[in-house]
């Protein structure tokens, strides 16, 4: 079985010769074209903790970042054989060389931000059992008081996703889990801006008490690929 | 370069726990077993179902305030249907209390679709 960790350009340039693979194993390159896929041959799946296996291969992918642009492959990508991936490669080429243009320089920062008060505070005080289902409107203050929570929620979401979007070259926003989570989104940045994202986020957080804001990265681009490299891994890889 | 998972933190509220409640999930995920203990098993089929009805739920909710948003919606329509949620809402929590499961424990995670609620 093969694991893809990355594709990028310049074929002609090895993967660093210091990075190691899942369970230590070797890195290979495996060109086709312009692209350059790096991968590792593993006779069963790795036995390493999953934790300690997602920062390996992680790190793979930052080792190609310093040199080349890359698709990273999402953990668990994987092929049966190198014809395989050959045949993959070969049939995308173009399309992923085009991704990768749109890569190339930029990290991928990630930025959640829940409400303060947390879950339980930010879903509707259900008007008290007794009294209020007995009120004649008591139907109508619910749904009032859920549609104002939602909007408010909306809308504090909106304000703290629209600056960072302005600063990234692309956005990639997911609902948020529960009414709690005001924002879950990842912004593709330059490289140099990363510093000037991370103050945006900073001046953000002093200017919105009412979310607790968490900024992590810089990441390799998983978010900003996968429409690119899901189609043709989805099916032909083995079990993840 | 990450030689730290904390290298990663650019931003961060002083209070980190909310955050990390996906943290659990993520090890459920990655190495997920059945659950075959025969003291659990009635609390794990009462998780499924009830984890079912609270997708119903939700998305009977969201839809509801659509339509209320949309307008055209007369006073009295609205207050049933108000009431209605109000009581679905109710009821969820007494089951919940009743299982012993918590909001957490009311989702699923469908891999690549995300997490169902």
């Amino acid at each position: 079985m093969i694991w893809v960790y990355a594709i990028g350009e310049r074929p002609d340039l090895a993967p660093p010769a210091s990075a190691l693979g899942l369970d230590g194993a070797p890195l290979e390159g495996v060109r086709e074209g312009g692209l350059l896929a790096v991968v590792s041959r593993h006779a069963a799946a790795p036995g390493m903790p999953a934790i300690d296996a997602l920062w390996a291969h992680e790190h793979v992918v930052e080792s190609l970042m310093t040199d080349r642009a890359v698709l990273p492959m999402r953990f668990g990508s994987q092929l049966p054989d190198e014809a395989a991936l050959r045949r993959a490669l070969a049939s995308r080429h173009d399309d992923l060389l085009s991704v990768l243009d749109g890569v190339r320089g930029r990290v991928e920062l990630a930025v959640r931000a829940l409400s303060a008060d947390g879950a339980a505070g930010a879903d509707v005080p259900v008007p008290a059992a007794t009294g209020a289902v007995n009120g004649h409107d008591s139907g109508r203050e619910y749904v009032r008081t859920k549609l104002e929570l939602r909007n408010r929620a909306e809308a504090a979401g909106a304000a703290l996703h629209a600056p960072l979007a302005a600063l990234a070259a692309a956005e990639s926003r997911r609902p948020g889990r529960g009414p709690a989570e005001l924002l879950r989104a990842s912004y593709l940045v330059e490289r140099p801006l990363v510093a000037t994202f991370r103050s945006l986020v900073q001046r953000l957080q002093r200017e919105h008490r009412e979310a607790a804001m968490l900024c992590t990265g810089p990441w390799p681009p998983y978010s900003f690929v996968e429409v690119a490299v899901r189609d043709w891994m989805t099916g032909v890889g083995g079990d993840a | 370069m990450t030689d730290h998972p904390g290298d990663k933190l650019l931003a961060a509220p002083d209070d980190l726990a909310p955050f990390a409640r996906d943290l659990p999930r993520l090890g459920e995920a990655l190495s997920r077993r059945l659950d075959a203990d025969p003291d659990s098993v009635e609390r794990g089929l009462a998780q499924l179902v009830l984890t079912i009805v609270e997708l119903l739920r939700q998305l009977m909710e969201r839809q509801a305030l659509r339509r209320v948003d949309a307008g055209g919606l007369d006073a009295e329509t609205v207050e049933r249907l108000g009431r209605t949620l109000m009581a679905l809402g109710e009821r969820m929590e007494e089951l919940k209390e009743v299982f012993g499961l918590d909001d957490e424990d009311l989702n699923l995670d469908l891999g690549p679709l995300g997490h169902l609620l």
